[in-house]
């Protein structure tokens, strides 16, 4: 019979009544067999303890029913009935205490012994209304417990159709008749019904409801209404405040979100498994609702409702239980955030996937499926190309599972860390990671692979006997026909290849070629290497057989990806035997695909006319470059041939004419390389005495580039305006550097650095900086190092804002700057001294060097002085730099009170550096206050004497200043004036010292 | 219309404080609830001799001792015992209380105050459960924001810290301190202590209120320097100085922002402000595609959010470009694949495996 046809809901497990009303029937019991005057016991009936008076043993047993002691209930009403039932005057006690007896025995979970004392106690005649539905339900209850479910639902529908019934016993009873399908695995019964009174029961209690949710929610997943199923699973979730069966909640998610990622629904598995709470959390939640139903507990004590005390116990016994099976479970937390993670990984969230993983390996206990996971981890970071988490993943894995039994991923895992060091260029240690690998797991397949690794991040090293050494040993190892031996073989030659070993190179290659005839070796590096013998020849200048190999090349990989360099190579291989058609031939061939082989070729096309002096062709090669290859940054290159061709004819005026065109068509261009080169090209077609009609002509366009609002024309021609200026040799050098910085800061409201060429922009930079514009010339720095990262004069940039702040007082800054500017500079480095220092070669690397001394002097005397010491000894340095470290040397030591270390750099001036008179006049005055402070002062008059005894130094104000302190000293002394002039004194140079 | 930075705790509040507003008692009403309390507090004597524990009405605790009532034969009777008296006692929660505890709501802050004030003086007795109550009420007042309310939802805490003799609860207040914190670094606009502050949060590796605020933070911050540094270097990826700070920038700004959806993704404001910034992050950098599949998160697991409302319509302009071919794919999300299981190492050291060590998910 179903429920729905018996139109009577009902059972409940944890039951909350407001009263019992079989328990307030116990009140004054006792009170009423006293009252009968009851007679003694049958003696054959009394035993033991249990013996006493029928009111003793109604006393007891009421006590112990009180108390929650079913079983001394039981057994003291049983003595009453036994020894007392059937005498005159107890029947009506028998009557009471049955009822009572029943209850206990359902409490103690013996239904079939409270069965048919309900039934009994249900046929008693004028039971009290309240009474039966007591017995109603708990007979209900029984026939639930004993598998009767029609039977229970008959019973229990009885009372829910009851409206007299208070309402809070109607719900538990529809709570009960739910369940009753649910025993019976009755799914589609139990979700019908559930759907139908969920509601009601909710709207009765939260809690109620949210049993009756939970109990709906088994019984859509056993029902497979997965979709029904995570719609409730987030409704109570959004309620969990109160669910109180937490654990099995959360069981229930844990399932619920592992269907859908098995049915590929990933966002669904996410929504249910982020619900899942840790396992902490859980117990935490578990606890927090155990205290709350002991505090049902606590009340239902207090207003003595028996049956609410039973029913609420009975939910604390189930809590207290999935909370210890709970604490029983292994790897929960590991499982339901692998699980999430798995679904990020299966969307491709491979982010989001490794975040989670990531946290979890590190929280969780160390495990065979934490093991998995952190390898997962590490290849997911891998594919993020985010080495460094990887590395500290493979650490933290190798820290962590260093005493699991089995550690099947551990070779791999090393193996990636080696990798994701190379991917940081740290060849080093990537080389001894592989060598970790191979050395510890010689018999699995990646060993060969990590050997492989290891000598190849050697060759990055261009340790390239070492690196071959590393493979020729692999080699011994390897089958011709394993996978690995042609990378091994070929690294092998090419390590003595960069080693310019060419022979080996070449035997090494051949050895490779040889071995890929036979059916098995891999192929992959068959151009390559007869490219490389090709060209290991052309480096011997070996062409003919350069020529035979590379011929070869050509016809037999037309289309490998060297075809390009070898057509290049081969053409400079017949150019170098005099055989101009045919290396003209190979160049024509070089496709433009590879842009930059081609124009090279088309270059060296265009020589080879040259060397035939054959103007005409070589006009028309050129023509025919500028007007296919336009975007060419050797575009410059071409011109300038036309030119040169042109000028060789006699007609400078087409000379000329070609770049004013080339300007013309091109000189508004988008930045790219080649095009400055056009504007200065210009110069080498007017000699020194049309130079003021170049100027003229120059001012001209850039007028009327502005005009025509070219902005792009107009910067490039004011800078080539500022070259000429510079190489204006009518005038002196200073005022031709002069006029030329003019120009350039004439420049800057002009100038976009994003479309400005970085090196007009260093140009503008430089020369605002020298005019005193520091913070335009910051400017333009920025602009080129903010447009242009990779251009050469980027070091020109970090050099010059470094300038500017060191002008500005930003110390920290300006040398922050000057770091950038030594890590990025174009120019050599010098060999670390022995302090360890080495400097950027040239006078740009000097000033900044001499920068850095001045702001360290302030704070590290030592460095400073250390940095001045290696400018001294370079000898690539500009003599002024030079100069100057040696004057700041022994300001330094001035400073610091050291006079007399401070004598020999002043006198190192004057001795080595009499080009710069202003330092040398400084020098002599500086070395005399020095003499002075050491209470020298004879020794001090002699060097200020010498000072204003050189003519040529007459004009400087240390050379006043000088006069003024030999006059204070007794006076100028008069030296000998040798017949060659003058001669500086000479003294021990301190470096040499 | 678009939240402030933290607008989402702002917003939270105003939900919260509208849901229960109505069913908030007013504090002089709780005054009356307190002593219309069931008598089911605990007081163990001392002295055994004087009796099994007691149930009991406490009304009232001061320094000195606690005043009960308790329902005798003879009628209600009042009695001030000391503490000195006293072994233990608790508190038992109605069901009443027992709702202001589950959510924390600035509403709820008058009747909380009463109850802690009235029972405050027990933090530091054996037994006592009142700092359940300072607790939520502390997170109330933090969630008020103004400088007196945090200041005294700071001085409950560590009062709690102080006194009370549940480690768990010490830890709560620990971690609800560190919020409050956060919060008072972040008004006092001192930039650096509060990033400070922020990546000290992250480092508990706790999921707490603190690191939800600490995170949003961190996010906001890593996007804000991301997006001036490309502005500063337009060319970022040719320039070997920027390109790692660059890219650290673009991790942590995502990393950050996804934290709320993957380790709290029941905070669904926080988790759905979170992917919306992931989706902006990933729409800044030009990585469509990543910036679709962030939004089609946020639709499908936060759908009824403002965030995945509000975002809708690009989500939809997204799709229609991929449908006509057009997303730019930037980015390779490729997972990384299983590899066959390679043969077990011997293990070397079967001693005990170390514990987890303090980390942070987010650190390089």
């Amino acid at each position: 019979m179903s429920w729905q046809a018996a139109k009577n809901p009902f059972i409940p497990s944890f039951v909350v009544f407001k009263t019992c009303y079989l328990a307030s029937a116990l009140i004054g019991l006792s009170v009423a067999v006293v009252s009968a005057q009851a007679p003694a016991p049958k003696p054959s009936a009394v035993s033991g303890e249990s013996a006493g008076s029928a009111t003793e043993l109604l006393t007891a047993g009421e006590a112990a029913f009180n108390a929650g002691d079913w079983q001394v209930a039981v057994d003291r009403f049983q003595d009453f009935i036994s020894n007392y039932g059937g005498l005159e005057g107890t029947a009506a006690a028998v009557e009471k205490v049955k009822p009572l007896m029943a209850l206990c025995q359902v409490r103690l979970g013996r239904f079939e012994e409270a069965l048919p004392l309900l039934e009994e106690a249900l046929k008693q005649p004028g039971l009290d209304p309240k009474q039966r539905v007591d017995l109603v339900f708990f007979s209900g209850l029984s026939n639930l417990r004993l598998g009767n479910a029609d039977a229970a639902r008959k019973q229990l529908g009885e009372i829910f159709t009851d409206l007299k019934v208070e309402r809070g016993r109607r719900m538990e009873t529809l709570i009960l008749g739910g369940m009753s399908y649910v025993m019976e695995k009755n799914w589609k019964e139990a979700i019908q019904f559930f759907k139908k009174y969920g509601e009601e029961i909710a709207a009765y209690s939260p809690e109620a409801g949210a049993r009756s949710k939970i109990l709906l929610l088994h019984a859509l997943m056993e029902e497979k209404q997965w979709d029904e199923a995570a719609a409730l699973a987030r409704s109570i979730h959004s309620s969990l405040a109160e669910v109180r069966q937490i654990v099995t909640f959360s069981s229930q998610l844990i399932a619920l979100g592992s269907h859908f990622l098995e049915a590929e629904a990933y966002h669904q598995a996410i929504q249910l498994l982020q619900l899942v709470p840790a396992a902490a959390e859980i117990q935490q939640l578990q606890n927090a609702r155990l205290a709350e139903s002991e505090q049902d507990l606590k009340a239902a004590h207090l207003i003595k409702n028996s049956v609410r005390i039973s029913q609420t116990q009975t939910a604390l016994d189930e809590m207290r239980r999935e909370l210890e099976a709970f604490a029983q479970i292994p790897q929960f937390d590991s499982a339901s955030r692998l699980r999430l993670a798995g679904a990020y990984f299966q969307l491709e969230r491979t982010r989001e996937a490794c975040l989670i993983l990531d946290q979890m390996v590190r929280q969780m206990e160390p495990d065979a499926v934490v093991e998995a996971a952190t390898a997962s981890l590490m290849r997911g970071w891998m594919s993020l190309e985010r080495y460094a988490r990887s590395v500290r993943t493979a650490d933290l894995y190798v820290e962590r599972f260093a005493s699991l039994p089995e550690k099947p991923n551990l070779a791999d895992v090393l193996f990636l860390k080696a990798q994701a060091l190379e991917g940081q260029f740290q060849y080093q240690a990537a080389a001894d990671g592989f060598r970790e690998v191979a050395t510890k797991f010689p018999d699995q397949p990646i060993a060969v692979q990590a050997s492989f690794m290891a000598a190849y991040n050697i060759l990055q090293l261009e340790n390239y006997k070492l690196a071959g050494t590393q493979f020729e040993q692999q080699l011994k190892r390897l089958k011709k026909t394993d996978e690995m031996w042609q990378h091994v073989a070929f690294w092998r030659a090419m390590a003595f290849y960069f080693d310019q070993r060419w022979e080996d190179a070449r035997k090494s290659l051949n050895d490779y070629l040889d071995a890929t005839k036979t059916a098995g070796v891999g192929l992959e590096y068959v151009d390559d290497a007869a490219f490389r013998i090709g060209y290991s020849y052309f480096s011997e200048a070996d062409y003919p057989e350069a020529i035979k190999r590379l011929k070869a090349f050509s016809s037999d990989h037309s289309e490998s990806e060297w075809l390009s360099e070898a057509l290049l190579t081969l053409g400079d291989s017949y150019a170098a035997e005099g055989d101009l058609e045919d290396a003209d031939l190979a160049y024509s061939k070089i496709g433009v695909e590879a842009p930059g082989f081609h124009d090279e070729g088309w270059m060296k096309r265009g020589n080879l006319l040259k060397l035939k002096k054959d103007l005409k062709g070589m006009k028309s090669l050129f023509a025919e470059f500028v007007e296919k290859r336009s975007d060419s940054p050797r575009i410059a290159e071409g011109l300038s041939s036309l030119g040169w061709i042109e000028k060789q004819q006699g007609d400078i005026a087409a000379a000329r004419q070609i770049y004013w065109d080339a300007i013309e068509r091109f000189g508004n261009d988008l930045v790219r390389p080649g095009l400055e080169d056009l504007f200065l090209g210009l110069h080498g077609f007017y000699s020194v005495l049309d130079r003021h009609e170049l100027q003229m002509r120059l001012v001209d366009a850039l007028a009327q580039a502005k005009s025509d609002k070219k902005r792009r024309l107009a910067t490039r021609l004011g800078w080539a305006l500022a070259q000429l200026h510079l190489s204006n040799k009518n005038v002196s050098a200073v005022q031709a550097a002069r006029d030329a910085r003019g120009a350039l800061a004439s420049l800057v409201s002009e100038i976009d650095p994003k479309e400005t060429a970085p090196r007009i922009l260093a140009d503008v930079g430089d020369a605002l900086a020298e005019n005193g514009e520091t913070a335009k010339a910051f400017e333009i720095y920025q602009g080129l190092r903010k447009w242009w990262p990779r251009a050469p004069e980027r070091d020109r940039a970090y050099a010059g804002i470094g300038f500017s702040a060191f002008r500005a007082g930003k110390e920290p800054e300006a040398l922050a700057s000057f770091e950038k500017y030594e890590k990025s500079a174009i120019m050599p480095k010098t060999a670390p001294d022995g302090r360890g220092v080495s400097l950027v070669e040239g006078e740009l690397g000097g000033k900044v060097a001499l920068a850095k001394a001045a702001i360290l002097s302030k704070r590290d005397g030592d460095k400073a002085l250390d940095i001045l010491l290696a400018i001294q000894k370079a000898k690539s340095m500009p003599a002024s730099v030079r100069a100057e470290s040696f004057m700041e040397a022994g300001r330094l030591y001035h400073k610091r009170g050291k006079h007399r270390e401070a004598l020999p750099y002043f006198e190192q001036v004057y001795l080595l550096f009499n080009r710069f008179p202003a330092m040398v006049a400084a020098a002599y005055y500086e070395r005399g206050r020095s003499l002075e402070k050491l209470g020298l002062p004879d020794k001090a008059r002699e060097v200020y004497s010498e000072l204003v005894s050189r003519e040529d130094l007459a004009s400087f104000e240390p050379t006043k200043r000088g006069l003024k302190r030999a006059t204070a000293l007794g006076g100028v002394i008069q030296a000998k004036q040798p017949e060659e002039g003058v001669v500086p004194p000479s003294s021990p140079n301190p470096v040499q010292k | 219309m678009k939240l402030h930075r933290f607008g989402f705790s702002v917003f939270a509040l105003v939900v919260l404080v509208d849901s229960v507003r109505s069913a908030t008692p007013s504090a002089a009403q709780i005054q009356q609830l307190v002593r219309g309390r069931p008598e089911l507090d605990e007081i163990t004597w001392k002295d055994a001799a004087r009796g099994t524990p007691l149930k009991v009405r406490i009304v009232e605790a001061t320094g000195q001792a606690v005043t009960v009532e308790k329902t005798l034969p003879a009628g209600l009777t009042t009695r001030k015992i000391p503490f000195s008296d006293l072994a233990d006692l608790s508190f038992s929660f109605t069901s009443r209380e027992l709702a202001l505890h589950r959510v924390p709501a600035v509403a709820s802050i008058p009747p909380l105050r009463v109850y802690w004030e009235n029972r405050s003086a027990t933090l530091r007795f054996a037994g006592s459960n009142v700092a359940d109550t300072g607790l939520v009420l502390a997170k109330s007042l933090r969630l008020a924001g103004d400088l007196p309310s945090l200041m005294e939802a700071a001085k409950i805490l560590d009062q709690i810290r102080g006194q009370d003799s549940a480690k768990h609860r010490v830890e709560l207040a620990s971690s609800e301190q560190m919020a409050i914190d956060f919060i008072l670094s972040r008004q006092t606009g001192k930039i650096q202590e509060t990033d400070k502050l922020a990546w000290e949060i992250t480092e508990q590796a706790v999921h707490n209120d603190a690191t939800l605020l600490a995170t949003a933070f961190l996010a906001d911050r890593h996007f804000s320097q991301l997006k001036a540094t490309e502005e500063a270097n337009p060319r970022w990826m040719e320039d070997d100085e920027v390109r790692p700070l660059r890219e650290r920038l673009y991790h942590l700004s995502l990393d950050f922002a996804l934290y709320p959806s993957l380790f709290m993704g029941t905070r669904h404001l926080e988790a759905s402000a979170g992917l919306k910034r992931v989706a902006e992050v990933y729409e800044f950098t030009g990585a469509k595609s990543l910036a679709m599949k962030a939004l089609e998160d946020l639709a499908a697991l936060y759908p009824d959010t403002a965030a995945a409302i509000e975002t809708a319509p690009l989500l939809a302009r997204y799709k229609a470009l991929e449908a006509s071919g057009k997303l730019a794919v930037m980015s390779s999300t490729e997972a990384p694949k299983e590899e066959a299981e390679a043969p077990s190492e011997e293990a070397t050291d079967p001693g005990p495996p170390p514990p987890p060590k303090r980390y942070n998910i987010f650190g390089d």
